[in-house]
């Protein structure tokens, strides 16, 4: 006895019994409410809360909604507990899209978790809240991508890329080139692990953008045999695209063996001689089906449009390759790829195999090919649905290049265990790569599957040896002979009325045989014979219909048949009246045919069976028939002689007419129906399309050879990018000769500032420009000395680590946070090495020009003539800070009065329900903010006169910074619905603070709690074109630059101006380096957000801004950030 | 184009449901009644594995008595979708210590939830390795109260060993033996016409590993197959062929396997990982001895009779033997009774056989740690 055999996995699984508690959740999965789940979801215990999980998840997973827990479950996400904590994530996830808002509670936590020094908890929190998919939170998840890209744990950037395409599905345009850019820095990964995940985002993410791949191509190949299989499958994908789109098809490999003979008429040079020796040797051998190959690689390369439009021409428009699009195997990048996928036909995962076959039968020279098959045929033997799949590609490759194949015929024979399927897939694939040496013992194959019990299966044995019979003509008497012997054969047995599946073989085999026939019939008179001969015995309609239409068909053939057609058409006369359908229908046609051709003395005979054929059918039950009957009466006429007294009239001219036409129909030979197979479209190896055999939605074609750019490919890397900036924006115009005259500007620029500074009376008290009217016209300037403005930024993102101490456990983190500042954003770090120093001055007279924007809220078409507008006011409700001040103005456009009009909420009960509280107030003040009314009561309007204007002030408390508030509108009695959008910039209050303030508070807010984007601004162009076209005085351009941004800032934003930078060294047309401060605080919680803007650019050109945003509410903060680029980006309005 | 699956299913014969887990959203929830209705309640189950109903794409598996049903919504690389299933079982088995059935899903639910969420992420899938994932999915239940900080023991481990370069093995792994051991597991595929002529003849192995070895070691494997190394001889592919060496005809490796240099020098190399594994694949055709020889001969007794006589004889020496060695004979499905006569072993009727295999094992010990086992073959006789 051999105790240790089996061992091995007996023990392994005991332990693992021992060690994972497996097996004891069954109670739960089969009762899962018979406990009350609610009261142990707030219990104090982990283990009680885990029971109450994983009840809710038993419910889950039997498909019933379990999302009234949310609220509850959500909680427990802050739990100590990584057991529950990875239960809560599986609601989560479950459930986050139905529950958006209760779901943005947990972000806050996620947050957390993304600090933690643990990299599975880092992973499976952005997991989680990449899961979780709300277009809300996708900034703020994009953040966190970002950031995990750069961890230092494989894992965690691994969970980065994978987190990519959720980010990618939820298709929001602003982010897509900040995720294209992570997935190259994490295709640039130096772990496997990673580069597979990546190279998965970058497939769904932007499969187009092929110079990311042609960056670090030969890395990519390198490390391709040491990527995670899954990754390999997909990064095979891409490389193979990629070397197709950069280098196009290479000239030895199959896919362009039918235009190496075109084009080689065409070459004229040196090389034409060698590729004629290498092309000889394959015509030779007769290896590959060209025409057939042609076309696969053409459904390779063309998109299903191209497809179509393709096959709706009548002639097939050739293929246009030209030159240039070829390569050759000699190619670097080429060889590459085949040297790094073969390995890779020897892999355990039956899917890698099948990528890398498929790169080798796209790009292998044809010599290489062959390399594939056997490891094809190895990963036969996986499970039965791999086996169908494999199938389903070797079978495309077989018919392609049956040589490749052929001589591992055997490991293609039936098994008893094979599916339907893929038997039929066996058969199909044996049938093409037969060969003479061969056939034979695919034959005894065959024979023994023609008695398998499975009759369908049968029939198709017996389509297949018609198609050998075909493709090995020397085979066609063995094949025909076996088949009439079949056919015999089962007329015996089909007297035990074993039917429909009996009649499918019989009905194959006489197919089969017609097939045979039809490709030389002259040398196979003597089966027309045979089977004629059997015609009695052959009971089944389609059976007898098929050889009765043989007849007609070649009765004029050799020197037997046409003796033996008088009593042939006798007999079926004879048999008319109890024929089948389709029977009758085949011998009325064969009747016509052979009276067509008849000459001679057997004319007589013919006629007369054909008129009384005629006359039975005219009154035959079926219309089918009788109709054929009529028709047919008239064509053949004028064989039939003057017959009719209707005859005569018509003359010989009409008689030449339908003589015509009979022939025409019943005549020679009809038209070879060639190649079916161009009716087929190929896919590419291992995709569902090939399975399926049409396009699935996402499938995509090779890209267009050589369609990517050689100087797509150049484009430096990021670094370079870089590395410019400051090059473009010192050296434009001016060139270097125009140093003293910067520096003189720069002076006379400084002084000038000095001046008009002194006279001023401070910035300290203009944070209420906006209700406060002053009448100093003249900006008011101070300059400071504020030393280096960039330093001040680079020390604030330095400190961060310790700043960050309270709030994440940095240990683990630091060398990680230490490398980020800066490098993350190239627009900040660029200014400040551009500007040395900078001034700051203040704008007073700003708030008497914001004008906040009016909005329309009931159009006077839609309100009988009443209109209404609302603006969001600067005011600040004196009831409840989370109600917003909203001015609305009520005017009367009609020519009546308008009685009675106030406004109340759509859904006044909802105010109650504090589970729609905004996300950005946290728990505990929620609770003391219930009783807050979603809209404080309006004081009625009695009557509005035509023409009149009413203005009311509204409080309105938004439940949501983004989703409209439903109001309904009351006038003259009628209730009209309204809807009121919240505007995130009067969310915030303005929060009056100095810059030794604010830097002091973005010290505290750094890391998680920052946001940056760029965006353009354009408002200021206008500004400082109508000045210089008026002439008169001219404003500095800087001044100009600042109002207008300020302005737009302030009239859309309840903001509070801190403080103003200007550069002062740079020259006096770049604008770069200037610098506005804003700050204000959220109404609801009074947590403070401040915001910088930041520009780049020339004056007179569009300017780049780049936003941060500092605040602790990250959902907040991201979203007022948004908001902000929004209405910068819009163009002002003159 | 990686899987993409759109959601997996887990279904009983009946057409419970037993696990959803939606990875995208571009799949309704009907989807499963789709497949019940278009699917389950047809006669094509079974057959054809790939289904496309109302756009969506069903790939689906039936292992023991429950279907796994990965819907689709897009094209996909279908072969990548089925290995993730077989290897997913694969994993849950390892889970499970054993069968995978429907009680076992209903026992593991909880488990299975978290495995599916670890091993495909969004629909791709991810790392199925059971030795790594073992250290980081754990379902331990409730913790016991006397581990008062549950997140500080197994965390630290758990760092360490996902974040490891090696995807399959951890650091730091001490032994105080070190110990390899390895299967050399074989079996015998025979397909014989029903004229007794071998139409089709080989032997599948398997190279099965168990490695307690500590720190990352480098090992390598020397075969005698023709392009390997012929200078190592004392690992023989095949017992019976001592001395001589083998073609192999088609081999395939773990992920550990270096098949770079496999590919330039013809040497497996790998870094193994803990615990037990299969090394490598292979399939010889040429110079198979069988062990067995089975005749069969059928005569029909009358129309409603029939008799069917086996005779298996062993080929191998007398010193091997076999055990358990199962003979199914196909019967038509109309049969009524059956009646035996065995000259050694036991016999039983059971109408749900459709073909005639013949299973067989034998073992045999070379070397302490090096076993050779041949192992249900299939034997497939027509007649």
């Amino acid at each position: 006895m051999f105790p240790q055999f089996g061992a091995t996995a007996e023990t392994l699984s005991k332990a693992s019994t021992m060690v994972f508690r497996i097996g004891t959740d069954a109670h739960l999965y089969d009762d899962p409410d018979d406990v009350s789940i609610a009261p142990l979801l707030d219990s104090k215990f982990d283990s009680e809360k885990c029971e109450a999980l994983k009840r809710l998840l038993a419910q889950i997973a039997q498909g019933f909604d379990v999302s009234n827990f949310f609220p509850q479950v959500v909680k427990n996400v802050a739990s100590q507990s990584l057991e529950v904590k990875k239960l809560v994530y599986l609601y989560l996830l479950h459930y986050a899209e139905k529950r958006p808002n209760e779901a943005l509670l947990s972000i806050n936590c996620f947050q957390k978790d993304l600090g933690d020094p643990n990299p599975l908890v880092r992973a499976w929190a952005l997991r989680t809240m990449a899961g979780i998919r709300l277009h809300v939170i996708a900034p703020l998840v994009l953040v966190a991508v970002g950031k995990c890209a750069r961890d230092p744990s494989v894992y965690v950037r691994k969970c980065a890329a994978n987190a990519l395409p959720k980010l990618h599905d939820l298709r929001q345009e602003e982010h897509t080139s900040a995720v294209e850019e992570i997935v190259g820095i994490l295709l640039n990964d130096h772990s496997p692990g990673v580069v597979g995940a990546a190279a998965a985002a970058f497939a769904s993410v932007c499969p187009y953008n092929l110079s990311l791949i042609g960056r670090n191509y030969r890395k990519l190949c390198e490390i391709l045999p040491d990527v995670e299989e899954w990754g390999q499958i997909v990064l095979i994908g891409i490389l193979l695209r990629y070397v197709i789109a950069r280098h196009g098809l290479v000239k030895e490999s199959i896919m362009l063996s039918l235009h190496c003979t075109e084009s080689s008429h065409s070459e004229k040079d040196g090389s034409d001689v060698d590729f004629r020796l290498l092309k000889v040797p394959i015509d030779m051998s007769g290896t590959c089906d060209s025409e057939f190959v042609n076309m696969v690689s053409k459904c390779y390369i063309e998109s299903p449009d191209e497809y179509l439009s393709r096959s709706s021409y009548t002639n097939r428009v050739s293929f246009e390759l030209n030159g240039t699009h070829f390569t050759s195997k000699t190619n670097d990048d080429v060889k590459i790829l085949l040297y790094c996928t073969s390995p890779l036909l020897w892999s355990n995962n039956s899917a890698v195999v099948l990528s890398a076959a498929g790169v080798h039968w796209v790009m292998a020279p044809k010599e290489d090919i062959k390399r594939i098959v056997k490891p094809l045929l190895f990963i036969l033997r996986s499970s039965n649905a791999s086996k169908y799949v494999v199938l389903c590609n070797i079978q495309v490759f077989a018919k392609a290049m049956p040589s490749l194949f052929a001589p591992y015929y055997e490991d293609l024979f039936i098994c008893s265990s094979d599916s339907y399927q893929i038997k039929g897939l066996k058969l199909e694939i044996l049938s093409s790569i037969a060969t003479d040496s061969s056939i034979s013992s695919i034959f005894k194959e065959f024979q023994d599957y023609i008695r398998d019990p499975d009759r369908r299966f049968a029939a198709d044995t017996i389509a297949a040896i018609g198609l050998c019979a075909q493709r090995l003509p020397n085979m066609a008497y063995s094949c025909v002979d076996g088949l009439l012997a079949l056919t015999k054969e089962d007329f015996l047995t089909k007297d035990f009325g074993s039917g429909d599946q009996e009649a499918g073989v019989l009905i194959q085999a006489i197919m089969s045989i017609k097939s045979i026939i039809k490709q030389d019939p002259p040398s196979h008179e003597k089966v027309i014979i045979q089977l004629v001969s059997s015609l009695d015995s052959i009971k089944v309609p389609a059976a007898r219909a098929m050889i009765i239409w043989m007849v007609g068909e070649y009765s004029s053939l050799g020197e037997i048949i046409p003796r033996m057609l008088t009593t042939v058409l006798k007999y079926l006369a004879w048999c008319f009246t109890s024929e089948a359908l389709e029977t009758k229908l085949q011998i009325l046609n064969t009747a016509s045919k052979v009276l067509l051709c008849a000459t001679g003395e057997d004319l007589w005979t013919f006629k007369k069976v054909f008129s009384y054929l005629v006359e039975l059918a005219e009154c035959d039950l079926n219309y089918d028939v009788r109709d054929r009957a009529r028709l047919l009466k008239k064509l053949p006429s004028c064989n039939l002689g003057s017959q009719g007294p209707e005859e005569g009239t018509n003359g010989l001219n009409e008689k030449n007419v339908l003589h015509v036409v009979a022939k025409c129909i019943f005549g020679r030979q009809t038209r070879e129906v060639k190649a079916e197979s161009n009716n087929y479209r190929f896919y590419l190896p291992g995709s569902l399309s090939q399975i399926v055999l049409h396009a699935a939605p996402g499938y995509e074609p090779l890209p267009k050879p050589c369609s990517l750019p050689l100087d797509d490919l150049n484009v430096p890397e990021g670094t370079h990018a870089v590395e410019k900036g400051p090059d473009y924006s010192g050296t434009d115009d001016h060139g270097t000769s125009s140093g003293p005259l910067d520096e003189e500007s720069a002076s006379d620029y400084d002084s000038q500032h000095s001046i008009t500074g002194s006279s001023g009376s401070g910035r300290s008290d203009d944070n209420e420009f906006t209700s406060e009217e002053n009448d100093n016209a003249d900006p008011l300037i101070q300059i400071s000395d504020v030393g280096n403005a960039s330093e001040n930024q680079n020390g604030v993102s330095q400190s961060s680590p310790a700043n960050l101490g309270e709030l994440m456990s940095n240990r683990a983190l630091e060398s990680w946070l230490e490398e980020q500042p800066g490098s993350s954003n190239p627009g900040i770090s660029e200014q400040s090495q551009v500007c040395k120093s900078s001034a700051r001055i203040s704008i007073r007279d700003v708030g008497r020009q914001v004008k906040p924007k009016s909005y329309s809220l009931l159009d006077p078409a839609n309100g009988n003539g009443l209109k209404v507008d609302y603006s969001f006011s600067s005011e600040i409700s004196s009831i409840s800070p989370l109600l917003v001040c909203i001015e609305v103005f009520f005017k009367n456009c009609s020519s009546e009065t308008i009685m009675e009009i106030t406004l109340v909420d759509e859904e006044s009960t909802r105010a109650l329900d504090s589970a729609d509280q905004a996300a950005a107030v946290n728990e505990s003040s929620m609770k003391s903010y219930d009783n807050v009314p979603t809209l404080v009561p309006m004081e009625e309007i009695p009557s509005l006169e035509p023409g009149q204007t009413t203005r009311r002030l509204l409080q309105v408390r938004f439940h949501h910074h983004l989703l409209p508030l439903k109001l309904a509108l009351f006038c003259n009695g009628k209730k009209l619905p309204i809807k009121l959008r919240p505007d995130i910039g009067y969310f915030v209050k303005p929060l009056p603070m100095d810059v030794e303030a604010f830097t002091d508070e973005e010290s505290h807010l750094p890391g998680m709690f920052e946001y940056t984007r760029s965006c353009t601004f354009t408002d200021h162009i206008g500004e400082l074109n109508k000045e210089s076209g008026d002439g008169l005085l001219i404003k500095d351009k800087f001044l100009a630059i600042c109002e207008s941004l300020a302005l737009k800032m302030l009239s859309n934003a309840n903001l509070c101006l801190v403080s103003v930078d200007m550069p002062i060294a740079a020259n006096l047309d770049d604008a770069s380096g200037l610098r506005l401060r804003f700050s204000c605080e959220i109404l609801s919680s009074l947590i403070p957000c401040l915001i910088t803007i930041t520009v780049q650019g020339k004056c007179c050109d569009p300017l780049n801004l780049f936003i941060k945003v500092n605040c602790e509410e990250t959902v907040f903060g991201l979203n007022l950030m948004n908001r902000i680029v929004n209405f910068l980006v819009e163009p002002a309005l003159f | 184009m990686p899987v993409a699956a759109s959601a997996i299913y887990f279904l009983n014969l009946r057409g419970d449901v037993l696990i959803n887990r939606l990875y995208r959203d571009d799949v309704g929830g009907n989807m499963v009644d789709a497949f019940r209705m278009h699917i389950m309640q047809t006669k094509e189950l079974g057959t054809c594995p790939v289904r496309q109903i109302g756009g969506c794409s069903f790939f689906y598996m039936r292992i023991s008595n429950v279907y796994i049903v990965i819907v689709v919504s897009s094209n996909a690389n279908v072969a990548c979708a089925f290995k993730f299933v077989v290897e997913a079982v694969a994993l849950f088995k390892s889970y499970f210590g054993g069968a995978f059935d429907e009680d076992a899903i209903r026992n593991n639910f909880v488990l299975i939830y978290e495995l599916l969420d670890e091993i495909m992420d969004f629909g791709y899938p991810q790392n199925l390795s059971p030795e790594i994932l073992k250290l980081y999915i754990t379902q331990e239940g409730v913790r016991s109260p006397f581990s008062s900080k549950p997140s500080d023991k197994p965390v630290p481990n758990a760092t360490l060993q996902v974040t490891g370069a090696v995807g399959w093995r951890r650091e730091g792994l001490v032994y105080k033996k070190n110990e390899v051991f390895l299967d050399i597991v074989e079996s015998v595929n025979l397909l014989m016409s029903s004229k007794g002529s071998v139409l089709r003849c080989d032997v599948t192995g398997k190279i099965l590993m168990k490695c307690f070895l500590s720190g990352m070691p480098d090992l390598k494997l020397g075969l005698n197959d023709k392009i390997g190394l012929e200078k190592e001889s004392q690992l023989k592919s095949r017992p019976t062929k001592s001395g001589k060496t083998i073609e192999l005809d088609d081999v395939t490796f773990h992920q550990c396997v270096n098949l770079t240099r496999f590919n330039s020098e013809k040497t497996v190399s790998f870094v193994p990982p803990d615990g037990e594994f299969e090394l490598m694949k292979y399939r010889i055709t040429e110079g198979v001895n069988l062990p067995f020889r089975v005749l069969p001969t059928i005569k029909e007794l009358g129309r409603t009779r029939m008799e069917v006589n086996v005779k298996v004889k062993s080929v191998f020496g007398a010193k091997m033997f076999a055990l358990g060695v199962v003979i199914k004979i196909p019967v038509p499905k109309q049969t009524a009774k059956t009646s035996f006569q065995v000259t050694s072993g036991r016999a039983k009727y059971n109408a749900a056989i459709d073909c005639l295999e013949v299973w067989e094992k034998s073992g045999y010990n070379t070397v302490e740690w090096v076993r050779y086992i041949t192992k249900a073959g299939s034997y497939e006789v027509r007649c």
